[in-house]
């Protein structure tokens, strides 16, 4: 469980360039939730994932993983372990020779054994879809959607109890895309860990989430399920954020027909609701 | 601190200085770097001190931001003057112990050193405070030029400080976010002997060094994207020019030089 | 001078060799394209069907194997005339970062011009018109690092924009923005193309950027699969997905309605229209 209480977060306190990011935020995380973290550039999101793993300490208020306050701690490598942090084009970090090696460097700052990182290291090859000959490629040679696979399977190799991903499918297309969150879906459902997916997309997080945390200006906007955050449309465009394109037209189609229900944000529930209007036929 | 160093730090503001041709505050630069290594007395050095001041005021530049600037410095001058307080040999000695004398010589030159290196900076960085490095490069692009017909590359050499400029923050900022991104894979940075930490700064600098070939890569495409073809037939949206102000410049440093030569002869302390 | 076409493309091959393998790839095939004055073009494809060689064989930064390119009339294999034809296809890359040159934004604009030798006075007023087209002009003495992405890219446009091309060609200039930087830079596209009559040639993997030009040409492995209306190419909703393209949702749920068997456009593009349409079909079953 992650838990932040209270928490802000000032850049270069006391400094004319002093910027507070973060105001009295408070979330809970329980274990093995699939969290969709939006707002626009600049609404706090990055500051506040990297408090999640202790790349940044809190100015004020506690961050607590499993009960235990990480500003307490003295070293903050276990929780590195624990929270999985997948940065924004992930691939610009791989070094090593082969995607082997570059894979099994987070296990190898664990100080694992050598049997046990080699499992790690294939294990999360498969999660992303890597074969045993790609593993031995050079990470140099590989596609750009080949390469952002092998540096997410270097996190995934930490088997991290919450995995939090910045913006995972930035810059891919959409069979880039498509891929890598069918991958961190399916990771999801095998191994039960926590995944916060941090995205500018509304139609990824309606389709993978299943709980919304809307940052703004620093602070906690919205905190609910996706259908709660979605039918809140109005306030989300207030916010620079849209909601998908299926929730506005039924959300526009709602004067018409008043039995639609509220949030839709799938194509398919937005085709059975309307088919099922329109078979009711002007019974409204 | 890195961000305290304020040696190449533009200091924005509307002065007389800051409008000054960056030709002649390079040149008068030079010149006055000369001069600071004739002054010999104390009273030339209060002269000094009156001049740099006084530009310091009419480039509305605070004295005291550029005092923080030599705060990184401030060791490397107390060793320089340790080094001349107790190796110069002659002159009267004014105190004595164990292997340790000092003579009222190397006091002098002790105190004459730091001094000097004192000047020297704060002279420099008002250059740098009050020029931008647009112009900066400009400037000194123009100096070279007539070294161009001998093999001086004025043009490149501009260049590419100002290609070097423009990237510093760029990669100051990823190199940050890639430390951040090793951090949480578990690098550890700061523990281990020196070849140990030697070794943990390859997860950091083959990354930056692929990020700054890929960035070079795509600069010089766009480069020629937009019919960039070196220094030949190439035009500028600013021209310098020198006015009346670089001739009034010119006038008062040849003063400020005439007073200090002639401290040399005036005063002996 | 100058044709109508002004950009011409006729039965382009283009492959390169691994110097190291000696393996031949083969990149684009059998293209033909006329880009019209005037014209907003979008080329749709995913990463690695050829779209972004397609960019750049259109400014002479590469040439083809076979067949050929002409830019306002110039063959771009022509390396005398390699000025003239930068100068005429103006080029916008996916990272503003790496392709703004200097430490102040008007100096970066004035880049172009100054390497083209335009006289002083007259890069001042390309630099100012640049830049107030794109609106960045109160931005004009600040330092690129300052800015947010979509900034950076507007003063890449007003870079290129400098060199009063005839075309601009982006590439991907949205792939590293966030939507509100996207927003920006597709307005700012639009709007040269309405409003200063600029001929555009998009390159994206964004669906809903497409849908703002004239013309989609979509490549799919290396060669034009479709070339028509936004409305045409969109609504074959099935062919696009098999080629790993989106389309709009709206699109997408008329098509799946039109499939339930209900009597519905399917060449929608944005949700007003799509609402509109179900709408339509409400009050004929309310009759």
């Amino acid at each position: 469980m992650l838990k932040l209480e209270d928490v802000s977060y000032v850049y270069q306190k006391g400094s004319p360039f002093e910027k507070e990011a973060l105001k009295n935020v408070n979330i809970t995380i329980e274990d093995g939730e699939f969290i969709g973290l939006i707002g626009h550039t600049g609404s706090g999101k990055s500051t506040l994932i990297r408090l999640f793993n202790g790349l940044l300490k809190p100015t004020s208020g506690r961050v607590l993983i499993d009960g235990v306050d990480i500003g307490t701690l003295k070293s903050l490598r276990d929780i590195r372990f624990k929270v999985g942090l997948v940065m924004q084009y992930p691939e610009y970090q791989l070094f090593e020779e082969t995607v082997y090696k570059d894979i099994s460097f987070g296990p190898r700052n664990m100080g694992l054994s050598a049997d046990e990182v080699d499992r790690r290291v294939r294990f999360a090859a498969s999660m992303v879809g890597l074969s045993d000959e790609a593993l031995e490629k050079s990470p140099f040679e590989m596609s750009g959607g080949q390469k952002r696979r092998a540096a997410i399977a270097g996190i995934l190799a930490m088997e991290p109890k919450i995995l939090v991903l910045d913006e995972p499918t930035a810059g891919l297309d959409p069979s880039g895309r498509d891929e890598i969150l069918f991958k961190i879906k399916d990771m999801h459902a095998r191994t039960g860990a926590t995944v916060v997916l941090v995205t500018h997309s509304m139609e990824d997080v309606a389709r993978l989430a299943e709980r919304i945390v809307v940052m703004n200006k620093g602070a906690l906007a919205m905190d609910g399920s996706v259908r709660e955050v979605f039918s809140r449309g109005a306030e989300l465009e207030k916010m620079g954020l849209a909601v998908p394109q299926v929730t506005k037209i039924t959300d526009n189609l709602r004067e018409k027909i008043p039995s639609l229900k509220q949030g839709i944000f799938t194509i398919r529930e937005a085709e059975r609701e309307i088919v099922s209007a329109l078979k009711e036929g002007g019974v409204s | 601190m890195i961000t305290d160093i304020t040696i190449g730090q533009f200091f924005p503001a509307e002065s007389v200085i800051h409008r000054l041709d960056p030709r002649t505050k390079i040149l008068l630069v030079l010149v006055y770097v000369v001069v600071v290594f004739f002054v010999k007395s104390f009273v030339g050095y209060m002269v000094l001190a009156l001049f740099v001041i006084s530009c310091c005021a009419m480039a509305r530049v605070p004295v005291r931001f550029i005092l923080r600037g030599l705060k990184p410095i401030m060791f490397f001058i107390l060793i320089t003057a340790l080094f001349n307080l107790f190796l110069t040999s002659g002159g009267v000695i004014i105190f004595h112990w164990w292997i340790f004398t000092i003579t009222d010589e190397g006091l002098r030159f002790a105190v004459f050193m730091v001094l000097r290196l004192l000047f020297l900076i704060m002279g420099t960085s008002l250059l740098t405070l009050t020029t931008s490095p647009i112009l900066l490069t400009d400037g000194m692009e123009r100096l070279l030029s007539p070294f161009g017909k001998i093999g001086v590359p004025a043009h490149e050499i501009s260049m590419m400080m100002t290609i070097a400029l423009r990237f510093i923050p760029t990669l100051l900022e990823e190199t940050d976010k890639i430390i951040k991104a090793q951090s949480a894979r578990g690098a550890d940075f700061d523990s281990g002997n020196l070849v140990r930490r030697a070794k943990a700064m390859v997860p950091i600098l083959i990354p930056l060094f692929i990020s700054s070939f890929r960035r070079a890569d795509e600069l010089a495409t766009a480069m020629e994207c937009r019919c960039y073809r070196g220094g030949k037939n190439r035009t500028r949206l600013n021209k310098l020019e020198y006015g009346r102000r670089d001739a009034f410049a010119w006038l008062i440093f040849a003063v400020f030089t005439a007073a200090v030569f002639a401290t040399n002869f005036l005063f002996a302390f | 001078m100058g044709t109508d076409d002004i950009i011409k493309i006729e039965n382009l091959n283009f492959s390169y060799s691994n110097s190291e393998t000696g393996k031949t790839t083969e990149v684009l095939r059998n293209i033909n394209l006329n880009v019209r004055r005037g014209e907003f073009v979008a080329v749709l494809g995913h990463n690695g069907s050829g779209k972004s060689t397609l960019a750049k064989l259109m400014n002479a930064i590469l040439t083809p194997t076979s067949g050929r390119v002409l830019a306002d009339g110039i063959d771009t294999a022509d390396e005398d005339r390699l000025f003239d034809i930068r100068s005429r296809v103006g080029m916008v890359f996916q990272n503003p970062d790496n392709q703004i040159v200097t430490t102040i934004v008007e100096e970066d604009v004035a880049f172009a011009p100054e390497n083209m030798g335009v006289p002083p006075a007259e890069i001042r007023k390309r630099v100012d018109y640049a830049l107030k087209t794109v609106g960045m002009y109160e931005f004009r003495r600040s330092e690129p690092h300052h800015l947010s992405g979509g900034q950076k890219q507007r003063v890449a446009i007003a870079g290129v924009l400098a060199m009063m091309p005839d075309v601009i060609v982006l590439d991907e200039p949205t792939a590293m923005l966030d939507p509100s930087g996207r927003r920006e830079i597709i307005n700012t596209v639009s709007r040269l193309n309405r409003e200063e009559g600029m001929t555009v040639i998009l390159i994206t993997h964004y669906m809903d950027e497409a849908v703002r030009a004239d013309r989609v040409v979509v490549i799919s492995d290396g060669q034009i699969v479709r070339d028509a209306s936004p409305r045409e190419v969109f609504s074959q909703v099935d062919e696009l997905k098999k080629i790993g393209l989106d389309v709009p949702q709206a699109t997408e749920l008329a098509y799946l309605l039109s499939k339930d068997g209900f009597d519905i456009k399917t060449d929608v593009l944005n949700a007003e229209e799509c609402t509109s349409e179900i709408e339509r079909l409400m009050t004929q079953a309310r009759k």
